[in-house]
């Protein structure tokens, strides 16, 4: 069924995500609180990348349906002069336990900006050009890798990944690529750098039994 | 004079490979650099031009680099390492002590490249 087609049948009142989840608020709390560690880690990293101290907005946790992601992701996309993003995904299997697409998002003009700066003032257009691939999918690899080590940690469970995988495009078409699961756990913290705002979203897609057992892992940590 | 210390590389990231070996000169005069991208290509860089410390990447294709650090020592039970690393957890950092490897953290950045110097091969 299409995205439309869902708009078309969906009832007066949708229920939400965590709804159907069944979700209590002191749940998304401690969610909440659990990606606020690792997203606070994941722009630690990020300010030592760019070699600039960054201003960080306060993390957003939130389970969305997918066609409101890609909603929310198409304002970003079209904050920009170009209409597209850039992602750098890494997929994440949790000892069986959970599993999640993680995928980092910055406006493909915001990409830019970050390996210049990764690369440094001596770096000239061309390297920058004929770097761009793989600086991005070093990025991504560090900040992913940062955010996904501190729930690792947080979980005291091993968590094994595949290698960064870059792509630009419009913001629709990454996520319907990337994505199958309905509702979406997106974890989004703004990266404001002082000459250039940049503003990253992290995402962590998880299907319902894996969003089940991530929650579990959160009420064991948190004893609630 | 010192001989000239040599220095194996190992990253599937290119710039990070770059970046790397740019910190290492600036820092150390008269070092030899040899750069691979994966473990196979460093275990036969290593038996090509024996360097005598590493710094390895953890994630890359094919073997990861502990599991790279395990055969160089193999070749060179003595042989220095430091593993260079995004991936911070705890489990991984336990392995690096178990086999005798310096863990550090990415980015790469100069003041990390001199700490692993400074521990792989201080200056007398």
């Amino acid at each position: 069924m299409s995205i439309a087609d869902e708009t078309k049948h969906a009832p007066a009142r949708a229920t939400t995500p965590a709804e159907r989840l069944a979700m209590s608020d002191l749940q998304l709390d401690a969610m909440a609180e659990t990606f606020n560690l690792s997203l606070g880690e994941a722009a630690a990293v990020f300010s030592q990348l760019v070699q600039e101290e960054i201003e960080l907005s306060v993390p957003t946790v939130e389970l969305l349906p997918r066609a409101a992601l890609i909603e929310r992701l198409e304002i970003m996309q079209d904050s920009g002069p170009h209409s597209r993003l850039c992602s750098i995904t890494q997929r994440f299997d949790a000892a069986g336990a959970f599993h999640t697409d993680t995928m980092l998002i910055f406006p493909e003009d915001d990409s830019l900006e970050i390996v210049r700066r990764m690369l440094g003032d001596e770096a000239t257009a061309e390297t920058i050009s004929e770097l761009e691939q793989d600086a991005l999918a070093e990025i991504g690899n560090i900040i992913i890798n940062g955010c996904m080590s501190s729930i690792s940690n947080l979980f005291r469970k091993e968590i094994t990944g595949t290698l960064p995988e870059v792509v630009i495009n419009d913001s629709r078409t990454l996520i319907m690529e990337h994505c199958t699961a309905d509702d979406v756990l997106v974890a989004r913290i703004g990266m404001h750098l002082a000459v250039h705002n940049v503003s990253g979203f992290v995402l962590f897609m998880m299907d319902i039994p894996s969003i089940r057992s991530f929650v579990g892992e959160i009420e064991h940590l948190f004893d609630i | 004079m010192n001989p000239l210390l040599k220095v194996l590389v190992v990253d599937d990231s290119r710039v990070s490979r770059m970046m790397s070996s740019a910190m290492i000169k600036s820092i150390r005069a008269g070092v030899e650099i040899v750069e691979a991208d994966n473990g196979d290509a460093a275990l036969l860089a290593q038996k090509a031009t024996p360097c005598d410390i590493g710094i390895l990447d953890m994630n890359m294709p094919g073997m990861t680099g502990l599991e790279l650090a395990a055969h160089l020592h193999r070749l060179n039970p003595d042989m220095p390492l430091a593993l260079l690393t995004a991936n911070v957890q705890d489990s991984v950092r336990n392995r690096a002590d178990e086999e005798g490897v310096h863990f550090f953290r990415k980015p790469v950045r100069e003041e990390v490249i001199g700490q692993i110097l400074d521990t792989l091969a201080p200056q007398r």
